[in-house]
């Protein structure tokens, strides 16, 4: 077991190095360079172009910048936003508890219904129930998530009036837990539906699987009562593909559903990430891409030993 | 499945059912196909919509960028059977004619992860080894990077065409694909006619492309399928945010975010272009799974 971390871990390092050599190369292509918004947004000379680049080293050989860019990143100095000079860490830090709270909610939202229609799914096969929450998974993940949020909005918001239409909460209000429940209701459903409706549908054919294997066929030999068999062994086993389908979801906790964030006009990473791109604002840009890449690798590290902890015949490949 | 059981004894063997003309794969994977009643509606769906967009803006009476500022904003009358847009544009032609561009753009996209990812897999696979390894290095490189970021991040750079969409989409979808086949090769590079080939002197590139691929169709051609529905969502998601399509051209995407600004007077204009996202993306969906199960292989077998 032990073994298997650590060749894992040894196998996500130069992943990692990889990633973050592929965005200080975007950095470069960038029209202009990293000095390129002072040349075309604020009209600088080349003069003062020149001094610049002496100043911030960018006259080095691209593998001194690259290794300069690099620890510094790793010491937490991301560099300045282009557009509102504040620390890119500082834009990051403030928006980043808000995306956590909203896709957290959301993914919680998303795996409960999913898993329970699964399982239902699963259980009732092939009957109406199960062509049902077929066609509801399937809508699930065939509607774009911003239009749903404009229909919720258009329906709840401007026709009937019961839930505000957008940021986190209601300006000049009270700040209390009801307002922000209220502000939280749509944008999480509307991020839920999607992962739902993919949830619902790997666990479905999860079940089916091991439905039909033969332990639990012995469980069942055994006398045990069919509920028994069915949660402790069946289920308990279905679940576990749905783990590394999950722990690869979440690290959209850090970068946020950008669509979502977008359309209620909530305060997180992936609407400044949107409004960075719209801005050309790159060094936001580029320090959520690093953090969500460097996320997703960590996560799926995490989800490969979690799988192997769970089922052991995979730690011995 | 009256017709098709085989006969269990040598007795049944009479002449009918042995001169019976052999089902051929493609009849088979028909047959398969047919029984899926959604994936059946959904194909009739996609060629319905696919019909309409190609000769709709054609035939219409209307040109979808003609301004006409008398017909500002008109909800769903007779001669507009799905409203008219701020600047007096018939919408249902503008919805046909997006559909032109969301629907291509798909296809166009999902070609070339396919091609690409085809490649990168099909290599990966048969070859195995170093080449597998470090081929399989850059796909879990490219799968790390966030999806829709770095879409965003390079139609920022690289400009807003259809084609460079296309391009860019399809760049970053590739990786599944190339896994799926690499999956394929990786088994079927041990069956008996590779040997064979191998043996009388075909060169790697004629057995990959000869042999081996024809027989891993199946899944690629799932993934294909999709591929077009993943590639729909990601333009319209971008062209909602402003970075896919540019005016005039209109997407569906791009027609969802003019319409946010006159949600709460012109309902219509948020509620159409939506809706045809959703049942194409749906329809390619539920014909997607159709096509999975048709050309599962175990299921061939009865």
């Amino acid at each position: 077991m032990i073994a298997y971390i650590i060749r894992r871990v040894l196998l996500s390092i130069p992943l990692l190095l990889g990633i973050s050599i592929l965005v200080f190369g975007i950095l470069q292509i960038i029209p202009g360079g990293p000095l390129g918004h002072y040349m075309r947004v604020q009209g600088a000379n080349p003069e003062d172009i020149a001094i610049l680049k002496k100043q911030l080293g960018l006259d080095q050989p691209a593998p001194i910048q690259y290794i300069n860019w690099l620890t510094r990143w790793l010491k937490g100095d991301w560099g300045k936003s282009y557009i509102t000079r504040e620390p890119v860490l500082d834009i990051i830090a403030f928006r980043l508890p808000n995306t956590m709270l909203l896709m957290g909610l959301s993914f919680t939202l998303a795996l409960i219904v999913g898993i329970s229609a699964g399982i239902v799914a699963a259980l009732k096969q092939y009957s109406i129930l199960d062509n049902v929450l077929t066609i509801f998974s399937f809508i699930g993940f065939s509607v774009p998530v911003f239009w749903l949020g404009l229909i919720m909005i258009l329906v709840f918001t401007v026709k009937l009036g019961w839930l505000p239409g957008g940021g986190m909460t209601t300006l000049g209000g009270p700040s209390s837990l009801s307002d922000r429940i209220l502000h939280l209701i749509m944008p999480v459903s509307a991020a839920a539906l999607y992962n739902a409706g993919i949830y619902s549908r790997y666990l479905r054919s999860s079940l089916f699987e091991v439905i039909n294997l033969d332990y639990i066929r012995t469980a069942r030999a055994k006398g045990l009562r069919e509920r028994i068999v069915f949660s402790r062994h069946a289920l308990r086993n279905a679940l576990i593909p749905l783990v590394t389908i999950v722990a690869i979801d979440l690290p959209w906790m850090f970068g946020g559903a950008v669509l979502t964030e977008t359309i209620f006009s909530w305060p997180g990473m992936g609407r400044q990430f949107w409004k960075a791109s719209l801005d050309q604002d790159y060094p936001v840009i580029l320090s959520m891409v690093m953090l969500v890449a460097v996320a997703v690798v960590v996560f799926n590290l995490l989800a490969d030993v979690l799988y192997a902890y769970l089922d052991p015949r995979i730690r011995y490949e | 499945m009256s017709q098709n059981t085989s006969p269990s004894t040598l007795a049944e063997l009479d002449l009918e059912t042995l001169s019976r003309e052999p089902r051929s794969y493609r009849s088979l994977v028909w047959r398969k196909f047919r029984r899926h009643r959604a994936a059946v509606v959904g194909a009739v769906l996609l060629i319905v919509f696919t019909l309409g967009a190609a000769l709709g803006p054609a035939i219409s009476p209307y040109d979808q960028y003609e301004i006409k500022l008398d017909q500002m904003v008109k909800p769903p009358s007779l001669s507009h059977p799905l409203g008219t847009d701020d600047l007096g544009r018939d919408e249902l032609t503008r919805i046909l004619g997006g559909g032109r561009i969301s629907l291509s753009l798909g296809l166009m996209a999902s070609v070339i992860a396919v091609v690409i990812g085809g490649m990168v897999g099909s290599v990966a696979g048969y070859y195995g080894g170093n080449l597998d390894n470090a081929l399989m290095r850059i796909t879990d490189l490219m799968i790390s990077f966030p999806q829709l970021f770095l879409m965003m991040l390079f139609s920022a750079l690289f400009g807003k065409t259809v084609l460079s969409i296309a391009v860019v989409i399809g760049t970053l979808s590739w990786m599944s694909v190339a896994r799926l086949v690499r999956a394929s090769f990786l088994s079927l590079k041990e069956e008996d006619y590779v040997l064979a080939a191998h043996s009388i002197g075909a060169g790697s590139r004629t057995i990959i492309l000869k042999h081996v691929l024809p027989n891993a169709m199946g899944p690629i051609i799932v993934a294909g399928t999709i591929g077009v529905a993943q590639a729909i969502i990601m333009e319209s998601a971008l062209s909602y945010l402003g970075l896919g399509v540019q005016l005039p051209v209109a997407s569906w995407g791009s027609m969802l975010r003019l319409a946010q600004n006159q949600l709460t007077s012109a309902w219509w204009l948020a509620l159409f272009p939506g809706l045809m996202i959703v049942l194409s993306v749906l329809s390619i969906n539920f014909m997607g799974d159709g096509l999975r199960d048709a050309l599962d292989p175990r299921h061939l077998l009865n």
